[in-house]
């Protein structure tokens, strides 16, 4: 065994200054500061609708991917945390970050109740509890009209003061950056971590995780509380956003939109959720601004996914390079 | 102090009791060995043993400790390990990926989220001393679904042995394996520290003798015979036993 395979030893974690990662934080420091100088307001707020997705997405993945807990209720955590700060902010006055704070901690707490019933389930069925769940909550927001605005929603939420008013449609994009890139260096550095890694062996295999001294029931619950957290982040970036926010946060459409993105991009893989995300919003804008028929588009795109790249546009790649390097040795 | 009494276990599946009312004593540093034809009873004892299935009745003691009540992750907290009969990896990860969570599973960090696995210098030295011995070390990035099964049944006790146990539950180590490899898996259990007891099950009489202080013979969910494996070698009731079930000298 040569010096150079040794090296490799611990090829699986060489800390943040690997390639992709350094390569990635640059491209998004400079689309940033471009789209941001250059772009018109609505071109900017698609990118920040990108990131904002992006964040969700990967929370989901952290669920889906990596530890094989397939959630089509996770709009829940989005919606949950900008419906509470939203009302908050608006009918108890308090200022944005406080009820930002707040937001986030009914996510989390919605999390663990949630998940004390979910994961009682076998896996089978976490898919429809989930779904049921997050269709209490959209069915509340719907019907509580005195509270939520039911299908009009709760308009006139400001955007955030910090230092400088974070109104421009440039500056929200630097800052939804900014909170982009600090979500993804945690979520990273967590499913690289022990508890990522036992995140990962409960994917392949519980009852094996049981028979090792893990106790697989504890780390579902705290990562679906972490997933919702992020999920809840995304919800209150969008709520400042779009100033708005109504049922369909809530929405299973929402919760498979997200799914879709994961899915795509390759569960498991953080950052083809990121890629998922930017060719959704990319396909939902581009695609409806020369037909009206843009969610059949979207859907056969995403047939030709599940017949060609079942596993994702990452995975697809990383083996089509792997097979024409393999070829040209 | 014996490191394992089962008390009168009874596990009733509907109307069949896959275990009827056995009571088994496992010494500190002994190695057991529990045969019987197919359907005995015995992977269902392992299970009991280590929590996966509660019993209908009876009691189970781990180092003078009742355990009976206990999930399974806290049985292994307190010095119990278990290999499954059909290999039960971490098939999509690599050997390394499979040691390492092996590995950690009763460190302090194991629940730790915001740092790396890779900085935690001594789970990563014991993964690589542990390949080491084992040969996998240039195994190390292959992805275990990949490997040929003699490989992964070796994995599959390896792993076990992460957890630095007092009590192993080896179901059947040796099924499908070369006459090579079998060699191979029973001079891995032969050269545990008798620090280790082993409870195992196996097929194979000629290893089973090779390895066993004591046997233990379970049919239909009853104990039939108990003793040195030289008692046991030409135990009647054991003779009737593997005649009737036409398994005499293992299956394979
Ligand atoms: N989960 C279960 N549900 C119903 N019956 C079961 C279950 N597990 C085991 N049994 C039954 O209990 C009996 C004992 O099975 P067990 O797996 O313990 O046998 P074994 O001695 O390990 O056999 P083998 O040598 O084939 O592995 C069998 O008749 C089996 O069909
Ligand atoms: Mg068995």
């Amino acid at each position: 065994m040569g010096p150079i395979r040794m090296a490799r030893a611990s090829g699986w974690g060489e800390g943040l200054l690997r390639p992709m990662p350094v390569a990635g934080g640059a491209i998004l420091v400079v689309v940033v500061l471009a789209v941001a100088a250059f772009l018109p307001a609505y071109q900017t707020e698609l990118v920040t609708q990108m990131l904002i997705y992006a964040i969700f997405a990967m929370s989901l993945d952290l669920l889906v991917g990596y530890t094989g807990l397939p959630s089509l209720g996770h709009s829940a955590y989005f919606g949950l945390a900008a419906y509470a700060t939203a009302l908050l902010a608006l009918k108890l006055a308090l200022p944005f970050w406080l009820a930002a704070a707040l937001g986030l901690a009914c996510a989390v707490i919605g999390a663990f109740l949630f998940n004390l019933l979910a994961l009682r389930t076998a896996r089978a069925y976490y898919l429809m509890i989930t779904l049921a769940l997050s269709q209490v909550l959209w069915s509340l927001a719907v019907s509580w009209t005195d509270v939520t605005g039911g299908d009009n929603g709760l308009p006139g939420i400001a955007r955030p003061v910090l230092g400088i008013r974070l109104d421009g449609a440039g500056v929200w994009l630097v800052f939804v950056a900014l909170v982009f890139a600090v979500s993804t260096l945690v979520m990273w550095t967590l499913v690289r971590s022990p508890f990522g890694y036992a995140l990962r062996g409960i994917r392949e295999n519980e009852e094996r995780m049981k028979a090792l001294g893990y106790d697989v029931w504890r780390y579902k619950l705290l990562v679906s509380m972490v997933a919702a957290f992020f999920a809840g982040v995304a919800g209150i970036l969008f709520l400042s956003l779009n100033s708005f926010v109504g049922p369909q946060a809530l929405s299973i459409a929402l919760s498979a939109q997200v799914l879709l993105m994961v899915l795509v991009g390759a569960a498991g893989t953080l950052f083809g959720s990121i890629f998922g995300a930017v060719a959704f919003v990319l396909l939902q804008n581009v695609v409806s601004s020369w037909t009206e028929r843009w969610l059949f588009v979207v859907g056969a795109v995403y047939v030709l996914f599940a017949l060609f790249a079942p596993a994702g546009a990452l995975v697809w790649v990383r083996e089509r390079l792997r097979s024409s390097r393999g070829r040209s040795r | 102090m014996n490191v394992l009494s089962v008390r009168s276990l009874t596990r009733a599946f509907g109307g069949l009791k896959a275990l009827d009312d056995v009571s088994i004593e496992v010494a500190t540093g002994e190695r057991r060995v529990l045969i019987g034809t197919n359907g005995a009873g015995k992977t269902t004892l392992f299970n009991l043993v280590n929590g996966q299935i509660a019993p209908t009745a009876g009691s189970i003691w781990l180092m003078g400790e009742d355990i009976t009540g206990l999930p399974v992750h806290e049985r292994v907290r307190r010095g119990m390990a278990r290999t499954f009969q059909i290999t039960s990896l971490f098939g999509g990860l690599s050997v390394y990926e499979n040691m390492l969570i092996a590995q950690q599973a009763l460190s302090p960090q194991h629940f730790r989220m915001t740092r790396p696995a890779s900085h935690f210098e001594a789970t990563r030295e014991e993964v690589r001393a542990t390949l080491e011995q084992w040969h996998l070390w240039h195994l190390r990035d292959e992805k275990v679904a990949t490997l040929s099964y003699g490989v992964q049944r070796q994995l599959e006790v390896i792993l076990a042995l992460a957890s630095k146990p007092r009590l192993l539950l080896l179901d059947e180590p040796m099924a499908g394996l070369s006459v090579e490899e079998t060699h191979h898996v029973t001079d891995i259990v032969l050269a545990l520290d008798r620090s280790i007891s082993v409870l195992m099950i196996e097929h194979d009489l000629e290893a089973a003798f090779r390895i066993a202080d004591r046997v233990t013979a379970l049919d239909q969910g009853c104990i039939v015979a108990d003793g040195t494996a030289d008692e046991i070698r030409n135990a009647a009731a054991l003779q009737r036993i593997y005649t009737r079930g036409g398994a005499l000298g293992g299956r394979s």
